[in-house]
């Protein structure tokens, strides 16, 4: 089975994260929906609440310039950048009681056991990271259960968000780290959400054409939206 | 400040306290232990006109971002500046000095249609599993 080609999957940064929103607040309530994607151009992501003068400066230090194409996130978490990643969503009804932690924890060990089995040795992060706060660049630092390789490296990534009674996971995968196919690591994955939530996830999303998504574009690309936190 | 028996409660967990003319909103106990280590409030605009159950704050915790939903219509009056500069208190005194907002509220019979404290311990028995 080949995973991930849904039409749309290669969008720029507005547009994925328009669809990643989209598919969290339209999708059935006790769906499971898992979406892999990719960039029709370098991109950066940063978190709900990250400043957006740090993401700026972090932009300029790495590019040279703070042009790169870059959205906020409505998940939390640090500012990453895509374009070599494997990045992928999940939305799911979000049942209590669940904290975060424990989500995170659960999904990324589920991804984690998947990847054990085709062979791949790793580590599931077990102590928290020793820098505070919410200005952080992702990959910099392993944050508490993030999947590394055995060397303390950053392989997966993620961040959350709840809406009512469902909940968005948005996952940023280093496929360089490991010697897998890319298909693989989407089966791997596939799996874990299977098990996760104990039903199929449909893949076989596309809210692209709604007016309300298009509406969700505008918002991302808006800069009111961008430097909402100063 | 608000006791919990005294407020009204929505279903997805934040409180609300008739103080006066204008209703104190905060985010229940039961609320604070899920979304646990609270790290930053994002509090709604002074003079924002709102509706009942439209998110109008957000709160964040463990690379997870949480909508805070206002439950009554009105106009945001007051906004807690003690949590945007420490978040912590919202975990910490959830019903006390880790409130939101204040809301002038316009239409005042929606604060009965909230569930009282007996409702909401019942509802709450419901959401385990």
């Amino acid at each position: 089975m080949e995973l991930g080609t849904v039409p749309n999957s290669k969008l720029d940064v507005y547009s994925q994260m328009a669809l990643d929103e989209a598919s969290l607040l339209f999708s059935p309530e006790e769906s499971l929906t898992l979406r892999f994607y990719s960039w029709s151009e370098p991109a950066a992501t940063f978190g709900r609440h990250q400043s957006f003068q740090f993401v700026e400066r972090a932009l300029i230090k790495r590019e040279g310039k703070p042009a790169l194409s870059c959205a906020r996130r409505i998940t939390g978490g640090g500012l990453v950048f895509h374009g070599e990643d494997l990045t992928f969503s999940m939305t799911f009804p979000w049942r209590e009681p669940s904290t975060p932690a424990e989500i995170y924890q659960r999904l990324h060990h589920l991804i984690g056991e998947q990847l054990r089995q085709e062979g791949i040795s790793l580590n599931l992060k077990s102590e928290p990271s020793s820098t505070a706060g919410l200005n952080k660049v992702c990959f910099s630092v392993p944050e508490k259960s993030d999947i590394t390789t055995l060397d303390g490296i950053k392989i997966l990534g993620g961040a959350l968000c709840r809406k009512n009674k469902r909940g968005l996971y948005q996952g940023s995968f280093k496929t360089s780290l490991i010697s897998l196919s890319l298909n693989q690591i989407k089966q791997a994955i596939f799996r874990a959400a299977s098990i996760f939530k104990n039903k199929k996830p449909e893949e076989k999303i596309n809210f692209l054409d709604h007016s309300e998504t298009r509406l969700l574009v505008d918002k991302y690309r808006s800069q009111d939206w961008r430097q909402r936190v100063p | 400040m608000s006791k919990n028996e005294e407020c009204r409660y929505m279903k997805s967990h934040e409180w609300a306290y008739m103080d006066g003319t204008e209703v104190l909103v905060g985010i229940s106990d039961h609320a604070q232990k899920e979304i646990t280590d609270i790290v930053f409030v994002e509090a709604p605009k002074l003079g924002r006109k709102v509706s009942s159950g439209e998110p109008v704050a957000t709160v964040e915790s463990v690379k997870a971002a949480f909508d805070i939903y206002s439950p009554l219509s009105g106009e945001i009056s007051a906004v807690n500046p003690e949590v945007s500069k420490d978040p912590a208190i919202v975990n910490k005194d959830p019903h006390g000095q880790g409130w939101l907002f204040r809301i002038k509220p316009s239409r005042k019979e929606e604060f009965n249609a909230l569930m009282d404290w007996k409702q909401y311990q019942e509802f709450l028995k419901t959401q385990k599993h």
